[in-house]
């Protein structure tokens, strides 16, 4: 179809500018790449301690990294768990006694001497910030009555302030 | 170039990791057991420093064997740390070579201080060791 010079004109303008610009998504395709990398190396490497929301961990600035295949001993404020299994719930008169606690020695011996089969001795204790101390010793004594000599206390880890 | 279908699978997976990612912050610290290495009978050598520090509910104790060196009041609602450090830096001074200090603490006292107070025990601030052999105990009233 013959057209005019003006409509020409027009349709070559609007070819030359109304086409829709390309996205540039390299940029974009880059980082989510590198970021997809990066979370599934870290999500990989599993932590080797349980995580429960219940349990604030005390704040420290011991460096230790935890080590995996050892015995977990759990306190929150409202029970104590053995390996993920609840063998003592916490009251006040749990606090008035300061000698081993019978039922964790006895579910401590119960385990072996290297804490079942791919232990190695090894006890790591995560108590909740907010435990008394007198708790801590209780624990400590039966963990040293059931043949545990080895104690890790699990903390949160907090860089060191310098400077005060 | 199509890259619909990358850009779906990433759409989709980076949430998905980041939702499930944990970063862990979880580290440990070694205590020594009372009772576990030390001998029943304490060698008398007076010339070493028995290093004891008691944490009482109004404030810390700072003693050697039986003579208390220093007696640090609790300031409102948090121990006083900073007069512990440098009380601490004195003894290290004196005795480098001492490694050992025992913890005693009131029953009623709560874990974060006692982390708290060993962090202190352990180490300085420029992660310059102190008596890094910690024995826990408990004090008597």
């Amino acid at each position: 179809m013959k057209m005019s010079r003006r409509a020409r004109r027009m349709d070559r303008h609007h070819r030359r500018h109304g086409r829709a610009g390309t996205l540039s998504l390299v940029s974009l395709m880059d980082i989510f790449t590198i970021l997809v990398f990066f979370l599934l190396v870290s999500s990989a490497q599993v932590s080797p301690l349980p995580h429960r929301a219940s349990i604030a961990l005390p704040p420290s600035t011991a460096e230790a990294a935890p080590e995996s295949g050892g015995v977990v001993i759990e306190v929150d404020r409202k029970s104590l768990r053995l390996q993920g299994r609840e063998i003592v719930e916490i009251d006040d008169g749990l606090l008035a006694d300061a000698d081993a606690l019978p039922a964790l020695t006895e579910a401590l011996v119960a385990l072996g001497p290297t804490g079942g089969a791919d232990g190695d001795g090894r006890l790591t204790v995560m108590g909740d910030g907010g435990i008394p101390y007198r708790l801590l010793q209780r624990i400590l004594a039966s963990c040293r009555r059931a043949g545990f000599p080895h104690i890790a206390l699990a903390i949160r880890r907090q860089p060191r302030s310098r400077g005060r | 170039m199509n890259i619909t279908a990358f850009m779906n699978l990433m759409v989709i997976l980076v949430p998905f990791l980041l939702i499930t990612a944990t970063f862990s912050q979880i580290a440990v610290l070694d205590v020594t057991l009372p009772g576990d290495q030390r001998s029943p009978a304490q060698p008398p050598d007076r010339s070493e420093l028995r290093l004891a520090v008691v944490v009482h509910a109004d404030g810390i104790e700072v003693l050697d064997g039986e003579r208390r060196l220093e007696r640090l009041p609790r300031r409102g609602d948090a121990y006083d740390l900073a007069g512990l450090d440098r009380r601490l830096d004195a003894l290290k001074r004196r005795f480098p070579s001492t490694d050992e200090a025992r913890l005693l603490a009131e029953p009623a006292t709560p874990y974060e201080d006692i982390v708290a107070i060993m962090d202190h025990l352990r180490a300085d601030d420029d992660g310059r060791e102190r008596f890094p052999v910690i024995g826990l105990e408990e004090a008597g009233r």
